[in-house]
């Protein structure tokens, strides 16, 4: 059934080719293979989110996507070339908060919101709070009546300068003003090995990376950072339900260099929408651990906008 | 225990999982004797292909590419002088020597053989104690790791031919080298003079193609004359009894050390080529040899290589950590068919666990079988005259160079030390400390960063901790016995 629809679109837009329907540039596009740049390097969550959703790029796009792998500069080497590329939709970046929003908004480098045009969230995996189940404090609030009870004595991991957790670590800093010992680690991998082996006492990271320990008994949850909770634990409250109003979101989606026509903008979210609601995409994803939460240019380009705004504001208060 | 390595064996033994562990190991070989496409993007682009199998089979072949590129990588460290992979970067020292000498047939031999060795070895003690290991790889924090980094510094001086002052000199150029791009702490930038290829730092794989492959050539080209073993034929293929004799003990030692240091995570397997060098070196009857075509100085470092690539998947097998970038890709091939490795994977899927460790076994027997027959075949190569050799040894290094990142400005950077390195050649500084301390530079300064911050700024942490202070006392013995040793035959002379 769902072959044979297929087949009827593929049928019904070759047929519209030939006649030349529709006239406007939006039906001629694309007349050929769309290149996805990813900053990342190969089998991060992004590079794994990227291939798994444009896999069935030919059904809905009519074209495939072909992914190129640039990675360097923590992002800044494959979105300064998207930014300089023709904008006519045919070169689009994989974005994410690092390289999109943080960087350009912290550090001015790497391109952001000024620089290029928004097509579409595909998904975010929300962030984690965690600590050893030993720890003396079972709960977010414990833990930051602990911090304040024993300043300077807290021992927390981050995922590297101004990663996600680094970032909102310094930010419930900030909102409840404990005083704590901020340890670099290279990823998000390294400060959970570093959690799993005390040599650190609190980290965050995404849910997906926590949640095989969680399950096995070796760490324990205390707040997600997100509007809501995590369906994978009903029982974790955010952090906002415990008084500090920290969200964070680990986006993955499509952006376009500025000046893109909106029509292009248009017809690749329509595609990259109809993409995510595949069965096969939307498995593929399940599997990482992941959902889909789609977003279109419009909306997905003032969460963006205000994230950028927020990282800007943060920066200039906490690089001092 | 012997129950589950049965039926592991009864998994990696069916005919698919058999071709499929031979397929990994012949692409691994492929692509370690090609440098540049490391074995993660290898399995990186491959992954699309593990949808449709068996979880057990995607681990067998994944796994099968990434230690079958450990075998391959020594390929064109001894035949060119090209380190392929980060673990055989040592295995240039005496390996090309020995190629030089007309011996490149004993040099792959030994290589091969001792892989074997190490990587069974690597998979025995993997199948007994990989519960225990994965503890001790957790309690390896950052006043540890500051420690081991230390003693391998010290270290460098071992890889230095002649002078030991040179040798020092280009260990401290190395960590300067290794200071290009972020700091750890802040994440400000250093020595990148606005250029965004180099805030990721320098890849050492790249430089050390320039430093070694490409002043090679450039070395080679002033003499008019071709290099006299490339001219030699196929005799003496086969390691001699005389070999054997000489390098049972480094490669058990080789493959001790690289399985124990190779469970850290970030960099074990390549700080254990280097250790397993040194210590050879350090405790040889004839350490004058190192460096002009000794044998142990292949089999050491090989062997270390070959098992710290076994026993790196403890942590990813136990722990569901992964210890290096090959490893991070076989988790993912793991987590698309649901399985997330973690302390539970031994219990909620022992037919993987068990499966993978004995597809380990056969796939390092499939190893051998390829490998010794290649043997004759690598060394006809040799025969092709230099001045096309030549040509191909830097179609290689800018092929390796440029896909290593997709980037044109390695390709710059590898002919840039390629021409350094042949004006340090002229000089009589050696290469290999360079490239240690540039590896081990940034392991050495982040773990400083760590373990002072989270000690609040007090250094007593490197000593209160057991494992850290025994790796400062070793470092030091290590330090000072030359000194103590010089001040010996300086009495001696006297009297």
């Amino acid at each position: 059934m769902r072959q044979g629809h297929r087949w009827m679109l593929a049928g019904m837009s070759a047929l519209a080719c030939m006649l030349g329907w529709g006239g406007g540039q939006a039906q001629e596009f694309p007349t050929k293979p769309v290149t996805l740049i990813i900053p990342s390097g190969a089998g991060g969550s992004h590079d794994l989110t990227a291939r798994a959703v444009t896999s069935v790029a030919n059904e809905y796009l009519g074209h495939p996507v072909i992914i190129q792998l640039k990675p360097g500069g923590g992002g800044a080497i494959g979105s300064d070339q998207v930014a300089k590329a023709n904008p006519d939709g045919y070169t689009i970046l994989f974005g994410g908060p690092n390289w999109s929003t943080t960087l350009p908004a912290v550090e001015g480098r790497s391109k952001g919101p000024d620089d290029l045009d928004p097509i579409c969230r595909i998904n975010y995996s929300p962030v984690m709070v965690a600590t050893k189940p030993e720890a003396p404090y079972k709960t977010f609030k414990e833990m930051i009546a602990w911090a304040k009870a024993n300043p300077g004595k807290l021992v927390f991991g981050n995922a590297g300068p101004w990663s996600q957790a680094d970032l909102t670590w310094k930010q419930i800093s900030r909102i409840t003003g404990i005083e704590s010992r901020n340890v670099p680690h290279d990823g998000g991998g390294p400060s959970t090995v570093a959690l799993l082996g005390g040599h650190v006492d609190v980290a965050i990271n995404p849910t997906t990376t926590f949640i095989s320990y969680i399950q096995a008994g070796k760490l324990r949850p205390l707040a997600v950072l997100d509007d809501q909770r995590d369906p994978s634990f009903p029982d974790v409250p955010t952090a906002k339900e415990e008084g500090v109003d920290v969200v964070y979101y680990l986006w993955r989606g499509m952006l376009a260099p500025k000046g893109t026509p909106r029509p292009f903008i248009e017809k690749l979210a329509t595609a990259c929408k109809q993409m995510t609601e595949d069965k096969t995409v939307q498995a593929m994803i399940k599997s990482f651990g992941d959902r889909i939460q789609y977003l279109g240019p419009d909306e997905f380009g003032k969460v963006w906008r205000a994230e950028f705004n927020l990282h800007k504001e943060l920066g200039a208060s906490l690089k001092k | 225990m012997l129950e589950n390595l049965a039926s592991g064996f009864s998994i990696a033994l069916t005919p698919w999982n058999l071709a499929y562990a031979g397929f990994g190991a012949v692409l691994g070989t492929a692509i370690g004797v090609l440098p540049g496409l490391g074995p993660p993007a290898t399995i990186a682009m491959l992954l699309p292909l593990t949808y449709g199998m068996e979880p057990v089979s995607a681990v067998i072949m994944l796994a099968g590419i990434f230690y079958g590129a450990m075998y391959g990588g020594s390929t064109t460290s001894i035949l060119l002088n090209i380190p392929g992979e980060a673990g055989s970067v040592v295995t240039c020292l005496d390996g090309y020597r020995l190629t030089r000498k007309g011996r490149a047939g004993a040099a792959l031999g030994i290589a091969a053989i001792g892989s074997f060795i190490a990587g069974t070895l690597g998979v025995i003690g993997l199948s007994l104690i990989s519960p225990i290991l994965a503890d001790f790889a957790l309690r390896f924090g950052p006043a540890e790791y500051f420690s081991l980094v230390l003693l391998g510094l010290t270290m460098a001086v071992y890889l230095s031919g002649g002078s030991a002052l040179k040798g020092l000199i280009m260990g401290a150029i190395g960590l300067l080298i290794g200071t290009v791009g972020l700091d750890p702490v802040l994440g400000a930038e250093r020595y990148t003079f606005g250029i965004s290829n180099l805030t990721d730092g320098l890849d050492f794989v790249v430089v050390a193609m320039g430093l070694f492959g490409i002043a090679e050539v450039l070395d080679n080209l002033e003499a008019p004359e071709q290099p006299v073993a490339l001219k030699t034929g196929i005799k003496g293929i086969l390691p001699t009894l005389e070999d054997w004799k000489k390098s049972w003990g480094a490669i058990t030692r080789g493959s001790l050390f690289g399985f124990f240091i190779g469970i850290l995570p970030g960099g074990g397997a390549v700080i254990s080529s280097f250790v397993a060098y040194a210590v050879e070196k350090r405790i040889s009857k004839h350490p004058e040899q190192f460096g002009h075509g000794a044998i142990e100085g292949v089999a050491a470092p090989e062997a270390a290589n070959n098992a710290a690539s076994v026993s790196s998947f403890i942590p990813l097998l136990t722990l569901g950590i992964p210890g290096n970038a090959s490893i991070a890709m076989i988790l993912v091939a793991l987590m698309i068919h649901g399985i997330r490795p973690g302390p539970q994977l031994i219990e909620n899927h022992p037919d993987v666990f068990w499966g993978a460790v004995a597809s380990m076994y056969v796939g390092n027997f499939m190893l051998l079988a390829l490998n010794l027959p290649l043997v004759g075949l690598w060394v006809k190569l040799l025969r092709v005259p230099y001045n096309i050799l030549a040509l191909l040894v830097v179609v290689i290094c800018i092929v390796g160079a440029y896909s290593v990142n997709n980037s044109t400005f390695d390709v710059g950077v590898m002919i840039v030390f390629g021409i350094l390195g042949y004006v340090l050649r002229k000089g009589g500084f050696p290469a290999a400390p360079l490239i240690l301390a540039m590896i081990l530079g940034p392991i050495l300064e982040r773990s400083l960063q760590q373990a002072m911050i989270s000690s609040a700024g007090d250094p007593l942490i490197f000593l209160e901790k057991p494992m850290s202070a025994g790796l400062l006392l070793v470092a030091a013995l290590v330090a000072l016995t030359p000194l103590v040793s010089l001040a010996r035959s300086g009495r001696a002379k006297a009297a």
